[in-house]
């Protein structure tokens, strides 16, 4: 990494406020499939953004070329941007919108990235894959591994100086399997932790295995979910898309602003809201919380140098603040949290989801079906639909169960369900309790212009939701 | 950048044993770009950046690697070569690819159109007035991007252009 402080105080422009950004992150992706390799590839990406904020107006210049002269020069591109910008800026900033960050962060992990060499991943993975393929109703058995390793430093003229460090990984094992005309697919839902290569324990990933084929073997004699309007137990694993696409995206400032209208969409939330909407029922409590370890999105500061602290979003099922770094709330005039964020040193930062949670609550898992005189219970996203306003969606998982008089009993394939999102979580009637509490992360959320790709993370317990539309068949 | 990628493209294939064939790609953009909401800017800002790609194959195996140019001949040179090094230490301990398609065309095309784009100093002014009476969402990006692919076989092509959007 760079001496940041060396060529920040090397930068001569006149400027209201200078930051340099660097990041350096490798990752690498290691896929088996059908018990040959796919992938073992490794990409390496280094750079800074430059930022200058001049006559209100942030001017951004991202480099590959790290030199002193090549960080200079980008310094004065991001000044000229600045400038020319703020002839029709729509928001006059200053530099508090940059808050001084000095502090170290590095995410916790057991076994370093080196600990496993590219030999010893690819056994591990076709120990799986082999393990996937072993019944002769696989088509198809896929064992993946992504392990991203990352180093932000971040420097400015009010005397920020942060570094934070992180290592994720990545993990999935997938199997399609087929019986005449039916087809279905299982999987552990591509989910990343801040974690270390600990894992790929070789016994939690041969568990994971039975886990998928097992169960993907038991949806090819399934009966079709029915459809009707019921109750529905939904697990962390699916979860994690009904908060990120119905909460998280809706609750982005910018979208709300306008933003993001002719690409990434708009929101239903309006900011009058914030404060007295009934987003859900009173059990429902959302947060933002960048301290829960080995969740993916944790941090210490936001890229605009934000402390970042858990908040409530939505409090007992009202809407209190949204996801808005600093810029966002000086724009709206609302309270907000430290998600203001890029997914490398070549885009400029924007509101983005980081950790978002749904809290535990008190209730077991047992005594949650158990109260459910019909209903189904699903696990792992499949598929999703959502509509530009964040309001009427429609998700798909791989795997449900039927519940009966309390108990779950018969395997049912293709479960979906549909619904509004303002009256879907007034329904939510039961939050699992910690023992029911799972952290999960995504890497692929997009968003923005020139587009980004970021890693979030969701934590959550099995919930219930009564009087939801369901329905089967794929 | 197309001499850049030439030299480099030499230095590595230079350094192959007989076992090995190496394929590179390079892709880059040197761009601007100007987000507006309600007709005005939003965010505004360049990006210099490019990326040399490597698929090495030794005996029925492949890897890959990646890596961010400094746009500086010499530090390029290191970069490009560690990570040929690296990628020579990995392959070896994977598994045959049974499905892997070796190089076999060797041609040259090289492609360059450039256009007459509006500078970067005066999208903002030249913008402006053409949607103050709108409520405009979106954004103006416009640059020079370029792609290339060599390989040991004696195969090179570049494409670069200007376009804007």
């Amino acid at each position: 990494m760079k001496d940041l402080n060396a060529i920040l105080n090397s930068i001569d422009i006149s400027a209201d406020w200078v930051g340099l950004r660097e990041v350096c992150e490798n990752k690498t992706f290691r896929y088996i499939r059908d018990m040959n390799p796919q992938s073992n590839a490794r990409s390496s990406s280094h750079g800074v953004m430059i930022e200058v904020l001049s006559n209100g107006q942030f001017g951004y210049s991202a480099t590959s070329d790290i030199s002193n002269s090549g960080i200079n020069k980008a310094a004065k591109s991001a000044l000229e941007n600045a400038n020319s910008g703020s002839k029709n800026n729509i928001f006059k900033f200053d530099p508090s919108v940059r808050p001084k960050a000095v502090g170290t962060y590095e995410s916790p992990f057991v076994k370093e990235a080196s600990s496993l060499s590219p030999g010893q991943i690819n056994e591990m993975l076709l120990k799986s894959n082999k393990f996937l393929k072993s019944n002769n109703k696989v088509v198809s058995a896929s064992s993946m591994v992504m392990v991203v390793e990352s180093e932000f430093n971040y420097v400015c003229t009010n005397g920020s100086n942060a570094n934070q460090k992180f290592l994720i990984l990545i993990t999935d094992q997938s199997v399609n399997v087929k019986d005449g005309d039916i087809f279905q697919t299982r999987s552990m839902g591509r989910m990343g932790h801040q974690m270390g290569m600990e894992v790929l324990d070789e016994d939690v990933v041969m568990a994971n295995c039975e886990k998928v084929l097992s169960e993907a073997i038991d949806l090819l004699s399934a009966d079709e979910c029915p459809t009707d309007t019921m109750d529905i137990v939904i697990a962390p694993s699916q979860m994690v898309l009904q908060i990120h696409e119905s909460i998280g995206h809706a609750l982005e400032i910018d979208r709300i602003l306008g933003d993001e209208r002719n690409y990434a969409g708009w929101s239903f939330v309006r900011l009058e809201d914030f404060g007295k909407l009934k987003y859900g029922s009173d059990i429902m409590n959302i947060t933002f919380d960048p301290t829960i370890s080995n969740e993916m999105a944790s941090y210490m500061f936001d890229d605009g140098g934000m402390k970042a602290r858990k908040e409530y979003l939505i409090k007992d099922g009202v809407l209190l603040r949204g996801l808005g770094g600093m810029e966002s709330q000086a724009r709206s005039k609302t309270p907000a949290v430290a998600n203001f964020r890029a997914s490398s040193w070549n885009r400029a930062p924007i509101d983005r989801m980081a950790n978002l949670n749904l809290e535990p609550g008190n209730t077991s898992f047992d005594d949650m079906i158990s109260s459910v005189e019909r209903g189904v219970y699903v696990e792992t996203n499949r598929s999703w639909s959502i509509d530009d306003y964040r309001n009427k969606f429609q998700f798909g998982m791989e795997y449900g169960k039927l519940i009966e008089n309390g108990k779950l009993t018969k395997t049912v394939k293709n479960p979906n369900y549909r619904g509004v999102t303002t009256p879907f979580w007034n329904n939510l009637k039961m939050v699992g309790d910690e023992s029911t509490f799972e952290v999960f992360g995504t890497p692929n959320c997009g968003k923005g212009e020139p587009n980004q790709v970021i890693r979030v993370g969701h934590a959550t317990p099995t919930c219930l939701f009564k009087d939801i539309e369901v329905f089967g068949g794929a | 950048m197309e001499n850049m990628f030439k030299n480099i493209s030499n230095n590595l294939f230079k350094s192959l044993s007989k076992d090995e064939t190496l394929m590179l790609s390079i892709s880059g953009e040197k761009s601007h770009f100007c987000r507006f909401n309600q007709s005005k800017v939003r965010q505004i800002g360049e990006v210099l950046d490019s990326r040399l790609s490597l698929s090495l194959i030794n005996n029925g195996r492949i890897c890959h690697g990646s890596s961010t140019l400094t746009h500086n001949l010499e530090n390029d040179l290191k970069l490009a070569n560690n990570e040929l090094g690296r990628l020579k230490t990995e392959v070896v301990q994977l598994p045959e690819d049974p499905f892997l398609v070796m190089p076999s065309t060797y041609d040259s095309l090289s492609e360059k159109n450039y256009g007459k784009l509006l500078p970067a100093s005066n999208v903002v002014e030249s913008i402006t007035p053409i949607i103050k009476n709108v409520d405009l969402a979106g954004i103006w990006a416009s640059g020079n991007i370029f792609r290339g692919c060599s390989n040991s076989m004696g195969l090179l092509h570049w494409f670069e252009t200007d376009p804007l959007n």
